[in-house]
């Protein structure tokens, strides 16, 4: 659980919204109001950096909710 | 990482100059993003307005031109004062000769003066501003120092990386031989092996401008732009942005032993808000300290470093001393930074070019 809410903060953090209002089952491109792929690329930098995962633009796209980040960082 | 130094010279004037004609994004988006697609598009990005010639025949030299008048106009700097012309410039009136001997015709400078072009993309300012500091100092002479573009010439309307975010502008420079106690500081970085991130396919000598080159072609993202358009991929240039160009900045102030404190203003080149927001975060910078443009002239590659500071900080650079860090960074891939002063210099602000 712990290493779950960590991502959920830094996925708020990206999204610039609370952490409360994220959760594994959002949609990350449509429930928030605001979305651009800045923000995806922003994503992605953080995979990099924070969990040694590069994941490809085209794999990025696939993902439609928060669980599916999720499990590309941990596979 | 190595930091060069350089002394004995002063900023004395910066004029920057933008074309009347307005393109509106809200309007200009329409034909490649939905009505929701646009308005985030634009909150991120800050780019609601941009600058670009209305004329085919207006290139980056008749704004910078007017940029350089100005200060003629309204200083003591008289033509026999200047001992060399440098233009920073990617998009020249002829690939031969060069810009700067224009320069020195049109303004009727002396013949006895060395006068050429440095090709640099978004870095570019920070570059002219070096050699030309080098060049006074050497010369003891007096160096006019140009930068200007004109983009939307070689962007494709219907490119969505492109198509909202480039401007065209010009603007004048002069550095002078100074006896001061002020020290500049500059670093630089290069990446040729990230060259395609943003970069023109087609149109120079390695790949000579052929019939279908001029063809609107559509790639994966429903974009479509010819082989003579910049063509920008916006990850690779995000990840060098977020992480190349942060760190670079950290870096030279380390080296210089400078604080955040002791930095009037980051006068960044603007790429797009969002990516100078995410560098100012990474460093810790307050971005009241980082003056914006973008939001009304747009992308005019390097030449966004004298239009912000025109733009935006008139009043302190003509009224008092500033320490300036300036960056620019982007095609090449390259960054430049400088640390700087400007100090109650003449500046003629933003001027408008009527076509």
């Amino acid at each position: 659980m712990e290493k779950e809410n960590i991502f959920l903060e830094k996925i708020a953090d990206i999204l610039e919204c609370d952490t409360d209002t994220v959760s594994m089952d959002m949609d990350f491109r449509e429930d928030i109001e605001d979305w651009d792929s800045l923000k995806g690329f922003s994503m992605l930098i953080m995979f990099e950096e924070d969990y040694d995962k590069k994941v490809s633009v085209n794999r990025f796209l696939e993902c439609r909710k928060v669980k599916d980040l999720y499990e590309e960082v941990q596979s | 990482m190595p930091v060069t130094k350089i002394s004995g010279v002063k900023i004395e004037a910066m004029t920057a100059c933008v074309p009347a004609n307005i393109a509106d994004n809200m309007v200009v988006g329409g034909g490649i993003f939905s009505e929701h697609e646009l308005k985030n598009v634009l909150k991120a990005t800050g780019i609601e307005k941009r600058r670009v010639c209305k004329n085919d025949d207006t290139t980056a030299l008749d704004l910078s031109l007017k940029a350089a008048e100005n200060i003629f106009e309204n200083t003591e700097l008289k033509r026999e004062d200047i001992g060399a012309v440098v233009f920073v410039t990617f998009t020249p009136d002829n690939q031969m000769p060069n810009n700067a001997t224009l320069v020195q015709r049109q303004l009727g400078l002396g013949n006895f003066i060395p006068a050429f072009d440095i090709n640099l993309a978004c870095s570019g300012y920070v570059y002219g501003l070096w050699i030309s500091s080098l060049m006074a100092y050497n010369m003891n002479k007096k160096v006019l120092f140009l930068d200007g573009e004109k983009q939307s010439h070689l962007t494709s309307k219907k490119d969505k990386s492109t198509a909202l975010l480039m401007g065209d502008a010009g603007s004048a420079t002069i550095i002078s031989p100074d006896k001061n106690d002020n020290e500049w500081f500059f670093s630089f970085e290069t990446y040729g092996e990230d060259r395609e991130a943003l970069y023109i396919p087609a149109g120079g000598a390695r790949s000579p401008l052929k019939k279908e080159d001029l063809d609107y072609v559509e790639d994966e993202d429903g974009s479509s732009r010819r082989n003579i358009d910049i063509k920008m991929n916006g990850m690779d240039v995000f990840r060098f942005v977020i992480q190349k160009v942060s760190s670079n900045i950290k870096s030279t102030m380390e080296n210089v032993g400078i604080e955040e404190s002791e930095i009037d203003f980051f006068a960044f080149h603007q790429a797009n808000e969002y990516m100078l927001k995410q560098i100012s975060k990474r460093n810790k910078i307050p971005f009241s300290k980082v003056p914006i443009s973008i939001d009304r002239y747009g992308n005019s590659s390097s030449t966004t470093v004298p239009v912000t500071i025109c733009s935006e900080k008139k009043k302190e650079i003509t009224e008092k001393n500033n320490r300036v860090l300036l960056s620019g960074f982007g095609g090449g891939l390259s960054i430049g930074t400088g640390i700087i002063d400007i100090d109650e210099i003449y500046c003629g602000g933003i001027l408008e070019y009527e076509e």
